[in-house]
């Protein structure tokens, strides 16, 4: 759980990045222009992750750069040109992300610099289950449960796009790789397996005609 | 091959066989000249010789003293005396009397030449023929000269030809060079390069400064023509940019939205939320896409000009507008000073509602806008005040940028797309006209359209 901030003028965009971003369980702060952004970060406010528009009312996100200080940075902005991402990832930014946006990749991002700023949660509760990602443990009611390197990569994918249903394609790429060339069968076997050896049979929910989704409650 | 090199050559070559073939003709003619001068003294001596002879022999006779040896004498003395002059005489006696006629003839052989001149006496004497003959011995001796001098005033004149033609032709054209390597620039894309000229006299004012003069004009309109067709296509590429973009973020809601629908776990009322954004960027798509189409119909169409009463204009936009109005409590005063305008009515409807929208979006709750227009000698002209937030000097220069907005939140809640000024702007260039704005922050904008008004037109009503 991370406090993160969006800068973007487009209003839609700016919730749907928050929604997006508080299904992961982060926790969001929106700014619509540039001038109102630069306050807030002169005025001391820490995150620890800002989502940055490049073309922002009266400031735009290249000059906003100068008041992040040690934030990272993810720019966010229908500016594609290789020219633009340069000037971005040159002015300290931590990646560059470019409209339109999928909602998984969006989250992949922003989770790879909260690993890197060590800003990540490293421990998860769901129900009983206690899932420690950085020693690779899952404990359930406080009894180590066995789990296979396959079975603790699909849970990591299923932790990482919490409350985002994904189809068994997706969960075959993203899980077993590209070149895996197993049928969406093993899905189905590998999540009967997780849901009943981490008692996540109430969690690890079966979307019709479209996938699984890992839902956990946010937390108040 | 170089031009100069080509005429030089061809000249020179022309020259050269002309004079040769000049001087040839000369030699010759001149040569004969001094062969005719010798035959005809030949013939003056051989006349004279006879007319000598009959004199002596008629005094011989006179004296009976005509005589075979004795005439074989005088003539002897005759014959040492041309002796000298390498001219050999002799005197023969025919058989039957003939006329007394001259007869000479030249004869010419290889290197040599010889006058051969005879004539009988005249009566009583004319059995006697002289002969005479002389061998030009210097005749050789003179071709030879002749022909030396001609060969060096030939060669000489040659020598000379070579040299100034040479320094002539380079001279003459070298700007030819230049204009050649100035083209080669141009060629190369490098427009604006000029040729260098010299107009300065009338000996220099030739065709190739003409032509210098022609190509620099040719260079710096082409550089003009690419630099206006840079410009228009940097428009345009500034015009697709901005379309992408504007593109980019309605789809990216749309995407995003349906996205979020699809796969995240949401509650029945973020879902709800999610499809009332996808259904307020596809209209805004939508919209855009409408406008976009009615702004080339704008570039495209020709205008009918036809009288326009304003009042009527100024009701219909109140009409459209109602809702807009209503919600800020605002006001439009017509302050009209003539009641018409001549141009086309749906252009003059259009290019007023964007301006108006611009105008209400700027006002403050509570406020007026004026709606003024007025003649000023061949023009009328249009205003439109608000007094509201008005707009710094920087943003006014971009505002009629296709998708530029200075408030972009209070604009897109509008349900504007940003196109409001570009359109008019497109319009007042069809109507022939010109447009302008003026703005303080906080206190208010004035837009300024000048149409032009046919004078024919100005009383009616």
């Amino acid at each position: 759980m991370a406090n993160i901030l969006i800068v973007e003028d487009e209003e839609p965009i700016n919730q749907l990045i928050k929604q997006n971003l508080t299904l992961s369980g982060h926790i969001c702060d929106q700014l619509y222009d540039g001038r109102t952004a630069k306050q807030k970060l002169e005025s001391g406010a820490s995150y620890d992750l800002i989502i940055l528009d490049v073309m922002l009312p009266y400031i735009d996100g290249f000059s906003l750069m100068q008041y992040v200080g040690e934030i990272p940075v993810i720019f966010l902005t229908a500016k594609s040109q290789i020219a633009d991402k340069l000037t971005g990832l040159g002015s300290g930014a931590w990646d560059y992300l470019t409209k339109p946006f999928e909602m998984l990749e969006l989250i992949a991002r922003v989770h790879l610099v909260l690993v890197k700023t060590q800003k990540a949660d490293q421990k998860i509760c769901i129900g009983q289950t206690e899932i420690d990602l950085k020693a690779r443990k899952a404990i359930v009611d406080g009894v180590e449960a066995e789990l296979t390197r396959q079975e603790f990569a699909l849970l990591e994918i299923l932790i990482l796009n919490q409350n985002i249903a994904l189809s068994r394609e997706k969960l075959l790429d993203l899980a077993w790789g590209y070149d895996y060339m197993g049928d969406t069968r093993t899905v189905d076997v590998h999540i009967t397996k997780l849901r009943k050896k981490l008692s996540l049979e109430r969690h690890i929910k079966t979307i019709y005609k479209t996938g699984y989704r890992l839902e956990i409650e946010k937390e108040k | 091959m170089r031009i100069w090199q080509k005429i030089y050559f061809v000249t020179l070559l022309l020259f050269l066989v002309m004079l040769n073939v000049g001087l040839f003709f000369a030699a010759k003619s001149l040569f004969s000249y001094n062969l005719a001068q010798e035959q005809k003294k030949a013939e003056t001596d051989c006349f004279f010789i006879c007319q000598n002879l009959e004199h002596d022999f008629s005094i011989l006779e006179r004296n009976g003293r005509y005589r075979e040896n004795v005439v074989a004498l005088l003539f002897g003395s005759y014959q040492a005396y041309y002796k000298k002059q390498d001219i050999i005489l002799s005197l023969e006696k025919t058989d039957k009397a003939e006329a007394s006629v001259l007869r000479s003839e030249v004869i010419k052989g290889g290197k040599q030449a010889e006058i051969f001149a005879e004539r009988n006496l005249g009566d009583p004497y004319q059995l006697y023929r002289v002969s005479y003959h002389k061998r030009l011995v210097d005749f050789e001796a003179v071709w030879d000269a002749l022909k030396r001098t001609f060969v060096t005033v030939s060669l000489v004149t040659s020598i000379l030809l070579c040299l100034i033609l040479y320094v002539l032709m380079r001279r003459m054209l070298k700007p030819l060079g230049r204009l050649n390597e100035s083209v080669a620039q141009i060629a190369r894309g490098e427009y604006g390069q000029t040729a260098p000229y010299n107009n300065q006299s009338v000996w220099d004012k030739d065709e190739i400064s003409e032509l210098s003069l022609n190509i620099n004009k040719m260079s710096r309109t082409i550089q003009r023509q690419i630099a206006d067709l840079e410009k228009e296509s940097e428009k345009k590429q500034q015009l697709m940019d901005n379309m992408a973009h504007e593109l980019k973020t309605p789809l990216t809601s749309i995407y995003g939205y349906a996205e979020y629908v699809k796969y995240a776990k949401a509650s029945e009322e973020e879902k709800l939320e999610g499809l009332t954004y996808i259904m307020e960027e596809s209209r805004r798509l939508a919209k855009m896409s409408e406008i976009m189409l009615s702004m080339r119909l704008y570039e495209k169409e020709s205008p009918a000009p036809e009288k326009v009463s304003l009042n009527a204009v100024a009701t219909h936009l109140e009409k459209t507008l109602a809702g807009k109005l209503r919600e800020k409590s605002l006001a439009i005063r017509r302050e009209f000073e003539t009641e018409t305008a001549f141009a086309e009515e749906t252009l003059l409807i259009n290019l007023f509602r964007n301006l108006l929208e611009n105008a209400i979006r700027a006002s403050r709750a509570g406020d007026d806008i004026v709606f003024r227009t007025f003649r000023r000698e061949e023009t009328q002209i249009f205003e439109i005040i608000d007094f509201g937030i008005g707009m710094e000097e920087t943003e006014l220069e971009r505002i009629t940028e296709a998708f530029y907005r200075v408030d972009k939140a209070r604009s897109r809640k509008d349900g504007g797309v940003g196109l409001g000024l570009s359109i008019a702007n497109l319009i007042v260039k069809k109507l022939g006209g010109t447009m302008a704005f003026a703005s303080s922050p906080g206190k208010g904008t004035k837009a300024t359209v000048i149409l032009q008004h046919p004078n024919n037109n100005v009383k009616s009503l």
